[in-house]
């Protein structure tokens, strides 16, 4: 019995012991070698920097910013129809997508999300942080919330009123409701004067390759052009436009016998790139891969419509350099040729590096042309137009010209399937309605202007309210 | 080309007292207590306590059972317990950043790995059960019967997130009570033992319920349209199905939350038109074993026996009939059909007639009896004696021949019921087999 009550009293001790101790050491583990603790990431200017590209390539590499939101938009507007019978196509281009099966548009919310939660997170991380070079920590900062502001800007106009979250606390953002368009664009604007203020002219460039892959302040100042365009501060809308049309040491319209050289990399006409499919020497675009037909193609993938063809003026020179004529097995497309190559052969063959160009100077001019027209500014916003039209070898427009039209219709021309424009462009002048109506008189609702809340997002998020018309 | 590297550790550690007291072979009790730790957890929530007691009563030792000479054995067993799991991922507390093959602008880099929670801890499922055994006739028949109630709390799970947050999900606790109860029994029987000829049957059957007891504000969370409290985890939620319009010759289903739409979400939450069919579970299931041996013929047998409800392979069919895909014939005429006698052509817009459809496969007009019963393995063998053998130096030689899923008897319309839908069945099989052992 002595013997028993000794050997309890050395288990409890040896229990109490390790109770009170909790031996952390026993089970103290170094971090895999493939991470790195978010401390040491904003601990120093490199691997800060390194998040942001991080975020970069993630963006530009995503489905959406690489090409899905260049077809989406056009199919769900009048420039672009697909010839093969898939239903993704078709629900897109007849405007029935819907929240539970279009991966189309889910997919813009998704890429988009995932993006914001790494610019947050790269902002909040340089937020009160001395351990980054205090200029360095501005620059990244201030890039991230221009791209945050891009993202938010693709979601605010394809989907209405967003969620709006700028933390990556997951307790505050996993059930955030959907706020006002009008609140978001108020953040954007903000995000993108904050941005403007900290940004450097030039553009950060880290390979000794000079490049426009990182966003600069006139990047900042195009978008802001853009948002107040599209919230109806004409006047703002015009500062900031003729703020970069005023850069011509950086910036010019190529001549038109040069068309086939604005979206090359590094293209003087561009605002911003993204970086290529594979890395920054593919040469070639994810856009250029959807819409070219190659050698080895079994049958055309898409089509411009007949009314865009319509649209062009005779001799417009972007007909001839930016769309391409094929007849494959019988069938005919006019093919969207802005971007030519469409692999790593083809643009090595070609010699000619290609770069997924976001924003060009070509749509500034025409965002100011708009503003003016809005203003009444009739002189100005003709003489933003002649420099494009000049540029397409194109006559003067007459004096008595119907100016919204005037701009829309030169819009449609210079900018088809570029990232959605004539899509936000017809919501954006209200004309959304008489012109697709027209253009798809069986299927076209109003409603479907603004797409579907994904239904997985919002299976997970009670609180998120779906768009009127959808199921 | 992409190339990737990853490591990572893992550590555990625990303590363990037992005591186990037999008194005269009739009493047991036997308690234990351990102290566990785990580097799956974040700093703060590395240990966890459990333990779990047990007792049991032979009650064929005390005097008053002698007088009953037919049972042989007899014990009442009961156990509570709590038990814990860290079967999670490594370094789910972790805020880090990971590397990518890719550089942008010349700068290789880095993006966030997860969500990172430092909170979530041990879970912990309270086992108890109570059994009984018994033996009769010297043990040629034994009979048990077991009735268990566990329930899981804190479960590890990746935690659903609208994508909004960043990520698809992260590494929580489920703030819930799970329950699963249910019965089970074995019955064994040695029928025949002569020199020549054996025979003995098993026989086992189970009854298993699982249902979600609690979730505090489940309503505020992304479970919501997940679960409902008070049923099954996995239950069937699908449409009512209510006919084919005379007009348009559409399938119908019932507006049940009665909002003047079909919507997709439970019906019990009010969010939608999907009611709760049942569980996805089956009702009961067991099997029936057989050994036969006469002389040198050994004859093994196994049926399986389910019952269930399940959904045609139809529910897995996710093109009308017109579109350019494979689908089985046999449930798409069914369902072409059950249309009206003078079928209307179909002129609504793509949109109505593709809903309509896809309501339908989300209805219970797909539900149906998915019970079977299954022959599910045969063995039958023979060995050779003489004294052949010795010359040939073979200690045994014995020929074999196995089947398996020789048959199934169902009303299930698809390929197979307890795969179901378009899921590879379970192969019927049928090995020759010729067995030398030197």
């Amino acid at each position: 019995m002595n013997n028993l009550y000794k050997l309890l009293r050395s288990v409890c001790l040896i229990v109490a012991l390790f109770t009170v101790s909790g031996c952390k050491k026993l089970l103290d583990i170094d971090p895999p070698k493939n991470e790195r603790p978010s401390a040491v990431v904003f601990g120093s200017a490199e691997t800060a920097k390194a998040a942001l590209s991080g975020a970069y390539s993630r963006l530009s590499q995503s489905q959406t910013y690489s090409v899905n939101l260049t077809l989406a938009n056009a199919l769900a507007a009048d420039e672009l129809r697909a010839l093969s019978g898939t239903a993704r196509y078709a629900a897109l281009q007849n405007n029935t997508y819907e929240p539970l099966t279009s991966s189309f548009t889910s997919d813009i919310w998704t890429d988009s999300y995932t993006s914001i939660y790494q610019f947050n997170s790269i902002i909040i991380g340089l937020t009160d942080n001395t351990a980054v070079n205090a200029a360095v920590s501005k620059q990244i900062v201030a890039e991230a919330k221009a791209m945050r502001a891009y993202c938010y800007l693709q979601l605010v106009s394809l989907f209405g009123d967003v969620p709006l979250v700028l933390t990556t606390n997951v307790d505050q953002t996993a059930l955030s409701p959907r706020i006002a368009a009008s609140a978001v664009y108020t953040q954007i604007i903000q995000d993108l004067t904050e941005a403007k203020a900290g940004l450097g002219e030039d553009y950060v460039s880290n390979a000794d390759i000079s490049n426009r892959m990182q966003a600069n302040k006139s990047t900042a100042a195009a978008l802001l052009a853009r948002v107040y365009l599209t919230t109806g501060n004409a006047q703002e809308a015009i500062t900031n436009a003729s703020e970069v049309i005023g850069k011509t040491g950086l910036y010019e319209l190529l001549p038109g016998s040069e068309l086939n050289d604005v979206f090359l990399a590094n293209s003087r006409e561009a605002i911003l790139q993204f970086g290529s499919a594979l890395n920054a020497t593919a040469g070639y675009t994810n856009e250029g891969q959807a819409f070219v037909s190659n050698p080895f193609s079994f049958s055309l993938p898409f089509t411009l419509s007949n009314s865009l063809l319509a649209a062009f003026e005779p001799n417009d020179l972007r007909r001839s350099a930016w769309v391409r004529q094929v007849t494959l097995n019988g069938v005919t497309a006019a093919e969207p040729y802005k971007y030519k190559n469409y692999d790593i052969e083809s643009a090595t063959a070609s010699q000619r590096s290609e770069l997924p160009t976001v924003i060009r100077l070509a749509e500034i001019y025409l965002i100011r042309a708009e503003a003016y027209a809005a203003l009444g500014n009739r002189a100005s916003a003709l003489a933003d137009l002649k420099i494009i039209r000049d540029r397409a070898g194109l006559a003067d427009l007459p004096a008595n010209v119907n100016i919204n039209d005037a701009v829309l219709q030169e819009r449609r021309v210079e900018l088809f399937c570029e990232r959605g424009d004539r899509w936000l462009s017809l919501k954006r002048t209200g004309r959304v309605d008489a012109v697709l109506a027209t253009a798809k008189p069986a299927t076209w609702q109003s409603f479907a202007q603004l797409f579907p809340i994904p239904q997985t997002a919002r299976d997970t998020n009670p609180n998120l309210t779906q768009n009127q018309g959808y199921r | 080309m992409s190339t990737s590297s990853g490591s990572s550790q893992y550590k555990y550690t625990s303590v363990f007292a037992r005591v186990n007291y037999n008194w005269e072979s009739k009493y047991i009790l036997n308690l234990n207590f351990r102290r566990d730790g785990s580097s799956r957890f974040g700093l703060n929530s590395r240990y966890g306590n459990f333990g779990s007691a047990g007792a049991a009563w032979i009650f064929t030792e005390e005097q008053f059972a002698k007088k009953f000479s037919f049972l042989s054995f007899g014990k009442l067993r009961a156990s509570y317990g709590i038990i814990g799991s860290d079967q999670i991922g490594d370094y789910q507390y972790l805020d880090s950043y990971s590397s990518v093959p890719y550089s942008y602008n010349g700068v290789s880099g880095l993006v966030p790995t997860r969500i990172a929670n430092e909170s979530y801890r041990w879970e912990e499922t309270k086992k108890m059960d109570i059994g009984l055994d018994l033996g009769f006739f010297k043990d040629k028949l034994s009979l048990s019967a077991v009735y268990y109630r566990n329930i899981s709390g804190n479960q590890l799970v990746a935690y659903p997130l609208s994508i909004q947050a960043g990520f698809g999900s992260y590494q929580a606790n489920l703030p819930a009570e799970v329950e699963n109860k249910g019965w089970e029994f074995t019955l064994s029987s040695q029928n025949i033992k002569s020199s020549n000829f054996r025979w003995s049957s098993d026989f086992n059957f189970s009854i298993n319920k699982n249902k979600l007891l609690s979730f505090p504000n489940i309503e505020k969370t992304s479970y919501y349209s997940q679960y409902v409290v008070g049923r099954p985890l996995s239950s069937n939620y699908v449409f009512q199905f209510t006919g084919f319009d005379p007009q348009t010759g559409l399938p119908t289903v019932a507006d049940i939350n009665g909002n003047g739409s079909i919507n997709y979400g439970f019906a019990d939450t009010g969010r939608g038109d999907r009611y709760f069919a049942g569980g996805t579970q089956p009702k009961f299931y067991g099997g029936l074993s057989n050994t036969l041996a006469y002389k040198n013929i050994t004859l093994d047998f196994l049926f399986q026996f389910v019952k269930q409800k399940g959904r045609n392979i139809l529910a897995q069919s996710f093109y009308p009939p017109g579109f350019m895909y494979n689908a089985a014939a046999q449930p798409i005429l069914q369902y072409v059909n059950a249309g009206l006698p003078a079928q209307p052509q179909v002129t609504s817009t793509y949109d109505d007639a593709y809903d309509a459809y896809s309501d339908y496969t989300g209805s219970d007009a797909l539900f149906t009896d998915a019970s079977f019963i299954r022959l599910k393995n045969v063995n039958l063998a023979y060995d050779f004696t003489g004294n052949w053998l010795k010359r040939m130096k073979l200690q045994k030689f014995r020929l074999q021949l196995q089947a398996q899923n020789l048959f199934t008897i169902t009303n299930y319309l698809g390929f197979d019921p307890e795969s179901q839908g378009v899921n590879l069945p379970p192969l019927r099989t049928i090995v020759g087999a010729l067995q030398f052992t030197f």
